[in-house]
Order: structure tokens, then sequence, then C-alpha cells
């Protein structure tokens, strides 16, 4: 654990307003009230590549404390002592309709993703959004590379879309409109706010003829149109409070899909500011696959069809670089949280960081023996936990420890069978 | 009969006890003499019947138990091998029909769909007509909108639809942006009339001398410029390049003056909309091609919606390179000013627009009904400003209720503008809000209906959304209200008019999306090196082949039969020389009627069918096959037992895919399946991954350098396709033809039953449960027609009870 720096978080912030900014609750268990700081809050940031990564060049061949860093793992060694390698962890039944369908289950376990009667349940992002809601601007923020698909569920399993431009992002987060703009925008919100009563008086008056099975469907639209208002509520009042002012300047979005890494950077740099702002608590980004030839050097495959390599010496050479970026980028974000103080740590010590992917086998679709590694969140870092790699063990553990890890009274999470000990 | 009633009863009575009892007489019997020998507590098979309940109210045991009533029935199960007395099998399947038809019916209670939302593509279309708006801006709202959930078969389907708090949020902000939209007031907007002489061009003037990267690749001529290579498209030649910058979104007219320039074959000129990329701009829309046959100038044109920061690039496709010195664009010697090969000469792109038929435009006085606009486009008020919004909300409400509303109802709605009236904001403010109510409201949301029969208005719903996949016009909602769309000739006559109308085409497109997956034809990008034939134009003409077939087929009420074997198809040049069909000129799609040893005809023979069932490098069988099986006959697949890794494609050449099934298939608990998915997906390995025939398997040439780029050597032949192989019923065939003639011969009520299912499904938002099947069949062997014509299907569907009865 990193030891506490002299410069306090507040002065990389400008004064005006930033107080307000970050409410600090205590939302610690007393599990954890040992190795994190009780008035400082927790966090979540899920990362994942759809793609998968290629398990020769990721998962260590050794276990424990002295496991033998693999290629891309050598690349975040420096960080060694503040993460984990987990293998043999999975959802089970992950086969769906479409092969990357599993893509769409990685933060929520249901089984069969897209087969026949299939719904989507609550992904863990937006259950610690549900436990935080509005303490912060924005209950939970969702990111995506290329296209507004995401991994972040309701509970009634309706994706949240994605985020792709970090220029919107940094508008949203940090920037002051003018006041006219501000104006209309309250004007809207209020105007909302009566369509929305009024909708749920037509809801409710509707109710009344329906039969049974519509009775459900308007059911869930008046709980929609419900938990809207209060959301309009809380949108209203943090209109009222001052954004938070941050040094950074505005991102530029690179327009161009084949520039995934330079997507993958900009989106990286947003993080660690969302963060120690407090704009949120709780961050996914779906790392897509952006259908055409990324932007490498020595790449001139779509990444998609590199995944897909057939152990074809070639591809795998191209797919490594690719993977590469991305994992270089990876020890950025860590080395930005890292260097961030928060509490009497830094803001990785205060973030459960997941990242990983999907596919275990991305050439096969193999949704088994998944990447995985975990980062921060107050947990004992330095080595690699190996499952069985027949008889997996459900990721779900994982998550329920890591939901556990904000301080949320959960022992169970999808296909979870207990909690995986990080201690 | 006795015994009958009482299982039923049993089933019914929902306790374990006795459905054990039930069970006993009828189903355990073949259990215990075929079954259970491997769907036991040891079993490998992910299914242990020793722990399949009995209570069919629970989902999840009705579908088990409804799979193993199907792979029974169809004789799928007992596999080979295991004895199966005929009596003990109909016995337990006649046992089991009654239980699950009881189930079904039990649990919808006399109603077959329950309340279904719009969908996402209804919705884009549902503004479009209510407000008048362009498609594109429609496509843009519905596109805000939260995505429908992937969980295969039709997004129609209400079991299958989210609603959140996300969803009404989404649903007030695109409320917001279509009413803005749609009411434009004020002075007309500035119309942009742009033309750029590329000759003059300050922009491409340092291109053409060439002594820098990416240079030299424009030639200048007397009249105009002269491009070779598409690559250059994307940063020289486009809009923006030449100082045109959108102000107003709208429709513009493009046309460019252009002609072939030293070559002797048609070229192609494509014209593109996209955006900048930093220096490069994508080109994100093909909005024309258009073939060049000689060297005479002529003026070609299209239309575009364009937006602010949108642009218009001119981009050539498909010219022939000369053997020898290439012009070399990653260095700056070798310019075009010497190279010899095919080209497109342009003198001038012009951009006009946006094209405005009034104003205000109609969106604006269709929906200020009763309201005056002066010449500087302000209202002009003739009552007070409530009675103009009761008015509004009376007319505008029953358009998007699709029904009218009753006094009360349009009272409680225009009141939500009082508040904004006592305020003093301005009339427009103040109607907007009760509108933006309107377009949330669950009356607009949600397909209405009661049990039972639908009554008019919801008849003139369901018909205009199956066929139009929007709200009913005037004339449907007129014949409600006068009561007569019940009657049978009234409604036959309605759907010859859908069909015919123009809206028909999206039916079809949604259908073909969805149903064939064709929705999914962009979702890969096939390998440069291994198909460096692919292309826009070739991915464009594939998904309008499938359409356009499929509008034929209806319009000339053409046999189901077609889907499979067809002596024409859709062409233009581009995909006639894609599939070897000579006599082909221009790039217009139009009906070809196929030479006799033609391989194309049907939908199994269209490049967008083996594109969406194959990734960028290679093809499988499997998906393939299943999609002939989920489909084209209903019968899909279960998905494969836990444990059970993928297959990886091999495209070192050394095995082909149909090698490592065969090992696959090997294990019995895969064979059940493989047996029926593979044939199928072995007849279509006759066709690459972009759609063209094969006999050989390409092999990857790996790469090389090429300065600071690396590029794909060009393929090689691998080892020869073999697409033969045996039906589950023992049939053999040499090849895809002999595949065709097959599911011809054996299948044809098969694909009959399952188009008119996907047709109910489609329209009425709910699944062909198990008590619907009979009435499914009836419908098809009711037809009197065993060709099973296409156009009269729908007729069927329309005039049959799943379809008038909620």
């Amino acid at each position: 654990m990193a030891t506490r720096r002299a410069l306090p978080r507040r002065t990389f912030l400008k004064a005006t307003g930033v107080a307000m900014a970050l409410p600090l609750l205590d939302v610690m268990t007393p599990a954890f009230a040992r190795t994190i700081n009780l008035e400082s809050p927790r966090r979540m940031l899920n990362i994942c590549c759809t793609l998968g990564l290629y398990d020769d060049y990721w998962t260590p061949k050794t276990t424990g404390a002295d496991y033998a860093a693999t290629d891309y793992l050598s690349i975040l060694d420096r960080h060694r002592a503040h993460y984990t390698v987990l293998s043999g962890l999975s959802h089970e039944e992950q086969t769906g309709r479409q092969p990357h369908n599993s893509e769409i289950t990685w933060l929520t376990a249901a089984r069969h993703p897209g087969l026949d009667g299939f719904q989507n349940t609550i992904s863990i992002d937006q259950m610690a959004s549900n436990h935080f809601g509005y303490v912060t601007r924005f209950p939970s923020v969702v990111l995506g590379t290329a296209t507004p698909q995401s991994q972040s569920y309701t509970a009634s399993g309706v994706m949240t879309p994605a985020e792709t431009s970090p220029a919107t992002l940094f508008r949203k987060l940090f920037l002051r409109g003018t006041d006219a703009e501000i104006a209309e925008e309250a004007q809207r919100l209020s105007d909302g706010g009566s369509i929305l009563d009024h909708l749920a008086g037509q809801a409710r008056s509707l109710q009344g003829t329906a039969s049974a099975a519509d009775r459900q469907k308007l059911d869930a639209y008046f709980e929609s149109v419900r938990t809207a208002e209060n959301d309009l509520t809380e949108v209203q009042a943090w209109m009222d409070r001052p954004k938070p002012a941050v040094a950074a300047e505005p991102p530029v979005d690179s327009p161009d899909k084949a520039d995934i890494i330079g997507r993958i950077r900009l989106m990286f740099g947003l993080i660690p500011l969302i963060f120690e702002t407090d704009s949120s608590r709780v961050i996914s980004l779906m790392i897509h696959d952006h259908g055409v030839v990324p932007k490498v050097a020595g790449v001139n495959l779509d990444q998609h069809g590199l995944s897909h390599h057939g152990q074809d010496e070639s591809k795998i050479v191209q797919l490594k670089k690719i993977e590469t970026e991305i994992v270089q980028h990876l020890d950025g974000l860590l080395g930005a949280l890292r260097e961030r103080p928060d509490g009497d740590g830094t803001l990785l010590d205060q973030t459960s960081l997941l990242f990983g992917s999907n596919l275990g086998n991305a050439s096969s679709h193999e949704a088994r023996n998944l990447p995985v590694l975990v980062a921060g969140g107050g947990f004992k870092h330095g080595r690699h936990i190996a499952h069985d790699k027949k008889h997996n063990v459900p990721l779900c553990n994982l998550y329920v420890t890591l939901l556990q890890s904000l301080g949320m009274e959960v022992d169970a999470f999808g296909q979870s069978s207990g909690s995986l000990a990080l201690t | 009969m006795r015994r009958i009633l009482a299982v039923v009863i049993i089933l019914l009575s929902g306790t374990t006890m006795s459905l054990a009892t039930a069970f006993e007489a009828g189903v355990t019997p073949l259990l215990e003499a075929s079954c259970l020998v491997c769907h036991n507590n040891d079993a490998v098979t992910p299914l242990n019947m020793t722990k399949v309940g009995h209570d069919l109210a629970d989902m999840n045991t009705y579908r088990t138990w409804l799979r193993i009533y199907d792979r029974v029935d169809r004789g799928e199960m007992p596999p080979v091998g295991i004895p199966v007395d005929a009596v003990v099998r109909d016995a337990a399947l006649a046992t089991l029909k009654r239980a699950l038809i009881s189930a079904n019916m039990e649990r919808r209670q006399g109603q077959r769909t329950a309340l279904r939302r719009l969908t996402r593509l209804e919705y884009a279309y549902t503004l479009q007509d209510l407000l008048y708006l362009d498609e594109e801006v429609g496509r843009a709202l519905g596109d805000s909108l939260p995505a429908e959930a992937d969980s295969g078969g039709f997004d129609t389907v209400a079991s299958k639809q989210g609603m959140s708090a996300l969803h009404v949020r989404s649903y007030l902000e695109a409320a917001d942006r279509a009413l803005d939209a749609a009411l434009k007031l004020g002075k007309p907007p500035e119309v942009q009339d742009f033309k750029s002489l590329y000759r003059d061009s300050a922009a491409l003037s340092y291109m053409f001398e060439g002594t820098f990267v990416g240079g030299g690749i424009i030639k200048k001529l007397d009249d105009g410029v002269a491009i070779f290579f598409d690559v250059g498209s994307t940063y020289t030649m486009h809009s923006m390049n030449e100082g045109f910058h959108v102000q107003t979104p709208g429709r513009y007219e493009v046309t460019a003056e252009v002609w072939r320039y030293q070559a002797d074959t048609p070229v192609i000129l494509t014209l593109y909309r996209g955006v900048k990329q930093g220096v490069t701009a994508s080109l994100d829309e093909l909005i024309g091609s258009f073939d060049l046959v000689d060297d005479e100038r002529r003026v070609v044109s299209a239309m575009a919606y364009m937006r602010p920061g949108d642009l218009i690039a001119p981009s050539v496709s498909e010219l022939e390179v000369p053997e020898g010195p290439q012009v070399n664009y990653f260095a700056a010697e070798h310019n075009v000013k010497t190279y010899t090969g095919e080209g497109i000469a342009i003198r001038s792109l012009a951009i006009r627009g946006p094209l405005l038929e009034s104003w205000p435009p109609e969106s604006t006085t269709r929906l200020l009904d009763g309201i005056e606009i002066d010449d500087d486009g302000r209202v002009v008020l003739t009552k007070t400003p409530y009675d103009h919004i009761m008015d509004i909300v009376r007319g505008f409400g029953a358009r998007a209720f699709r029904r009218p509303l009753s006094e009360s109802e349009v009272t409680r709605i225009a009141d939500l503008a009082r508040p904004v009236l006592a305020a003093k904001r301005p009339f427009v403010a103040a109607l907007k809000v009760p509108l933006r109510a309107i377009l949330s409201d669950p009356s607009f949301l949600y397909h209405a209906g009661e049990p039972g029969e639908l009554t008019d208005y919801g008849l003139a719903s369901r018909l205009s959304y199956f066929l139009w996949r929007s709200m009913p016009d005037d004339e449907l909602l007129s014949l409600a209200a006068a009561g007569k769309l019940r009657d049978q000739g009234v409604l036959a006559g309605q759907v010859e008019r859908l069909l015919s109308d123009e809206r028909s085409t999206r039916f079809v497109r949604d259908f073909a999306g969805q149903a064939y997956r064709l929705y999914e034809l962009k979702a890969t990008s096939p390998d440069g090196g291994l198909y460096p034939e692919w292309n826009d134009l070739l991915g464009t003409a594939m998904a309008l082949e499938s359409e356009q077939f499929l509008t034929e087929i209806i319009k000339e009420n053409l046999g189901v039969g077609q889907l499979v074997e067809a002596d024409f198809t859709f062409l233009n040049r581009r995909l006639a020389d894609h599939y070897d069909v000579p006599g082909v000129e221009g790039q217009w799609m139009r009906r070809v009627t196929l030479p006799a040893d033609s391989i194309r005809g049907g939908l199994l023979t269209h490049a967008s069918i083996h594109k969406i069932t194959a990734n960028g490098t290679g093809t499988s069988p499997v998906p393939r096959g299943n999609f002939v099986l989920a489909s084209l006959l209903g019968q899909p697949s279960p998905p494969p037992p836990p444990g059970i890794p993928g297959l990886e494609p091999d495209t070192r050449g050394t095995t082909t895919i149909r090698d490592q099934l065969s090992a696959h298939r090997a294990l019995p608990v895969c064979a059940s399946c493989h047996q029926k998915i593979d044939p199928p997906g072995f007849a279509l390995e006759s066709f690459d991954p972009i759609g063209g025939y094969r006999e050989k398997y390409r092999v990857s040439g790996g790469t090389t350098m090429f300065g600071d780029y690396e590029v794909s050597l060009p393929y090689t032949q691998g080892l020869p396709v073999d697409a033969s192989g045996v039906t589950p019923d023992g049939d053999e065939f040499d090849g895809f033809r002999a595949y065709q003639r097959l599911l011809l011969t054996r299948k044809l009520d098969l694909l009959a039953r399952n188009l008119a299912s996907q047709l109910i499904v489609l329209s009425t938002g709910a699944e062909i449960g198990f008590a619907d099947r009979e009435a499914v069949a009836g419908l098809i062997a009711g037809m009197g027609d065993d060709t099973y014509p296409v156009r009269d299907m729908i007729h069927e569907v329309v005039s049959s009870d799943l379809f008038r009865r909620q």
C-alpha cells in the first residue's frame, strides 16, 4: 500500500464548488476497514477486451507470488504488487446465438446469451451504480471505444448505452454551458417533470382495465416512469451544483475508427479525472471490435480476423502487436491511478479494477479460462491464483468479492457459489 | 376419452404427485425403455431426465419437455441403436402433446400477445409518418433509443421487450428532438449552391506534382482531373477539401460531370457520404455508383441527406492496373503523369441544398393545423392559445394513438400546457409540452388490445405495422372508424393496397434483416489478403439482391420453393461479375434470368447469406447448417453442451473444417445434433465467405513489408471443397445442387410452415406457442396450392384467427 503523499487531492482541483462535489460516505464493511481508508469513497472500474487476449502471452505458467510474468504481464510488472492475475475462472453456459454473445454477459453471467427466451440480468457495475445512486453527479459512467454497445445492463435486462466520445464525456463532466443553455436545460427538465407525472397517471388509468399480462407490462412502464422521475429530481439537484474544474485540457476525439489505440488512450486518460473529482464511482469500458484494420505498426488485418488466428503464426504476430499496445495503456492507467493520492493511499487503492475479456480462446470463441486481472481495491496482491482449467471456478465468486469491496452487503451474484478470497 | 380428460385435469391441477401419476401412465414407459439409459444421473448429455420436474407451469420445465417432445417426434431421439417401441412412443407423445397444449393455453389465458411496444424501427418509421419527417431524421431518432435485446427471433415479441427508466428518458428526449425537427418557423434556410471545378482546385494544386508521400496520384487534364485509385479519395477529392460546409441538415442533390479515361471497358464511379477523420475522410455511405461506358462526358447525380460536418467524396472502383511500374503513393516518384492504367476523369462536383418543397415545411403546417404562419414565419393565432392546443391535441393525438381520444383525455393532455401559458412562455413552447407527453404516452408506445377479437382500430394498427412497420394511414383509420375493416373483403383489399405501396419495402427489409439476419451483413470485414475482390459496392449489391428478390416473390406471388431455388435473381454488373453471369451492364439492380448452368438462384445462393454465415477468414458448416435449420426450416438446434470446445478454422490449408467436424461427430453427444447441422453446411461449402463459388479453398499467402507498410501477398489454392453429404433421412447428395433438390422435394411444407410462422410472429408480437402449431399447419394446408404462393400466404395470415385475435 502506498504511503500518504504530501500533496492532497484537492490541490489538483480548482477551488470552486469542489468540496460539494466530493461527498464522502462511509460505505466500508469491517472486513476491509483494515486496509482501506474509511473516509474515502470506494470505486469500481471494469475494462473488457472483447476480442480476447492471446493466452500464451497472458496467463503465467507458474502460480503463487513468484510466478514468472508472461510477455503481456511483464509490461505491467512495475505494478506487480498492486494486482492479482486469476486464471481458471469463467461463467457457465455462455454458448449463445452468436459466437460473440458472451460479451453481453461478461458483467452479468446470464446463461445462453441471445438464445430463445434469453433475458439479460443486472451487471455488477449497475448493481454498484444503484448502490451509490446520485451521491455523485453520475451514478455510473459507461464507455465504449467504437459503438454505443455496452456490457452494462439494468435489472430488467436493458443495455445502458456507452458513451464513445471523450470530448462529449469531458463536456458533461467538467464544462459549464452558457447561461442560456443552462436555463433551457432547466426548463426542459422541469417540463419533463410535469410530463412524467402525467404519464404515471396515464399508465395508472390504463392498468384498471388491463388483462393480467398487460398489467405486468404497464407496471414495468409505470415503474420506469417513477424511476425516471426520481432520476430527474436528482439530475435537477446536481444542475444547481457547479461542476468540478480540472486543469486538464479537453480531449479531442479521434474520429478514425481504425485508431483503436488512440481511442483507448483518450478514455483511459479520463478515468483518473472522473474518480479524483468524484464525478462517478463506477466506470465500465468496453473495448469493441472496430471491424477495421487498426492503426498499429505492422498490422494489416482487422483485429477480429486476427483473433481467429487458427494458430497461424503470422496472424499471432500481428495480434500480439495490437494487444501489446492495449496492455501498455493499461500500464499507463495503473500508473496514473497509483500516482494520485486518495485518502491515506492512492486512487488505485480505493478502486477495485477488473481487466479481462469475455473470451478465453477467441480463435474458437471459447468463453472459458478467461483472462482476469484485479488491481487495487485494498486486496492483497502480487500473485497468480490459478484455478482448475477443466473445472473452472465461477467468475461470479470474484464479482461477489468485488461488490463487497465497495461496501455492499451481497453474498451472491449470478452463478456464484461463494466469494473468492483476495486477502 | 375419460382417461384423456383425467390426464389433462391432473396436469392442470399442478401437484407433482398427480402429474407423476399421469406421466407414469403415458410417458414413463418410453423414458424407462429408451431414454434413461443415457439421460440419467451419470449422463454425459446435458439432459438428466431424472431431474426434470413435472410442473409445466414452470417455464424451464415446460421448455425441456417441449424439446423432448420435438426431438422424439422428429425421430431424432432415441438415437440409432437404442430400441424403441412405436406404440409406447406414440402413447408418450400423445400424453405429452395434450399436457403441453394445456399448459400453453393455461399460461396465456386467452391472450396470445401481451401488450407489446413499438420496436426502435417502428418508432422511427412512426415518427417519420406521424410528423412528416425525413426518413433519415426518423432513423436517427430511433437509434437514440435503447437497443433492442439480442435474443434471437423478432424484436416485436412482447415477452422479450425491455422497459426501463432509460427508455422513458430516451422517449422524452427523442420527442423533444422530433418536435424541433418538425417545427420550423422563421425565415427559410439559405440554399447552398456549391460547385467545384477540380482543375482549378486550390486544395488539389499541390497534389498534381506529387513531391511528397501520398501525392502525385491525381492527374491534371485540360478540362478536369483524372483519378485512378480509390485510396486517394479519402484525402483528396472530397467536398470539404473543396470548401463546402453544410449549414442546414436536409436533402442535397449531388451532381458530377465525369467520363471514362484511358479505359476500353466500363469503369465505376462511386459517390460517398462521409465525415472528416483527421487528415482523411471516412466514406460511410455509398450514395450512388455509375458505370461509365464511353469517353463522352456525362452528368451523374445522387441524393444524400447531409448534416453539418458531412462531406461528399467521389471515388473509383475496380479499375484495371497494367503490368509494370506502378504509381507508388507511398513514395514521391512514379506519379500519374506517365501512368497508362484505367481511370475516371471528373470535371466538376456540385452540391445543392437543402432542397425545400415548401416553406414552412409540411411537417410544420400539418402539425400547426388551424394556425396561420405569416411571411416572416411567425405563428398567427385565430383562437385562444389553449383552444388551439386542444384542437391540435385532438387531431394529432388520434393519429399518434391510432384511435380517437375521449374529450377527457384531450383535456387532460392539453392541460399540461396551462402552466406554460400562465408563465407567458411562447405558444410553441406551450404546445410542445402536451405533444411531448403524447409521444411518450403508453397509448402511443404500446400496441393496445384486449383479449379476444381485435377491434377495427386494433386491426388497422396490426395490419399497418405488419406490412409498413408503421402507423396506419388516414384510409385505414377511416375504415376503422366506419367499422368496415373487419369485413373480409375490405381487409383483403387493404392487404393488396399496403403491399403495393412503397412503404412495404420497410417490411421486406425488416423481415429479411431479422428472419435471414441480413442486418448482420456488415458485421465482419473479409480478410483482404484472401478476398481482395470484396468491397463496399459488392456488399451493397448483396443486400439489395436479397431484398429485391424477396420483394419480387411477394409481388409476383411466387411459391415458397423459390426461396430455395429460382431461375432469376437481381444483379448489377458488379454482382453479376461475382456470380459469373454474363451480359449485365451498369450499376443499377435489375431482375436477371439466370443461365441454365448457373448455380445461382434462391436465397441459399445469395452472397449475402454466405457472408453472414461466415467470419471474415473462413467458413464453417456449423453456422451455415444452423442457418438452414433455424431461419429456413424453423428447427434450430440446441446449443452445444457445456465444455465442448468450438472449432478453430485453419487458414494454413492443412486440414479442412470438414475433417475437423468428422472428428467432432465421432462423439455421440455431438453426433445427435451434428447429423442435422452438418449436411446443409457441407452443401454450402461450395461458397466462400463472400459468396464466391469455389472448388478449392483459398490459402493465405502471408504478408510482406512494403516500405513501412505490411501488405498481403496473393492467396494460393488449397485443398478441394467437398460439398457432399448425407441427410439425417439417409438421402445422399453430391453437392449443392443436389442438396437444393432434396430441400425442395422433402422439406417444402416445412419451409412453408416456417415462413408462415415467421410472418405471424413478426406481425402479432407473440411466438408460435405449442397450442398454435395446429393452427399454423391448418393455415398452410388450407391454402389449397401445394406450391404455397407467398402473397397468398400473407393474405392467409392476415385473415387467420392468430392475426385477428389478441
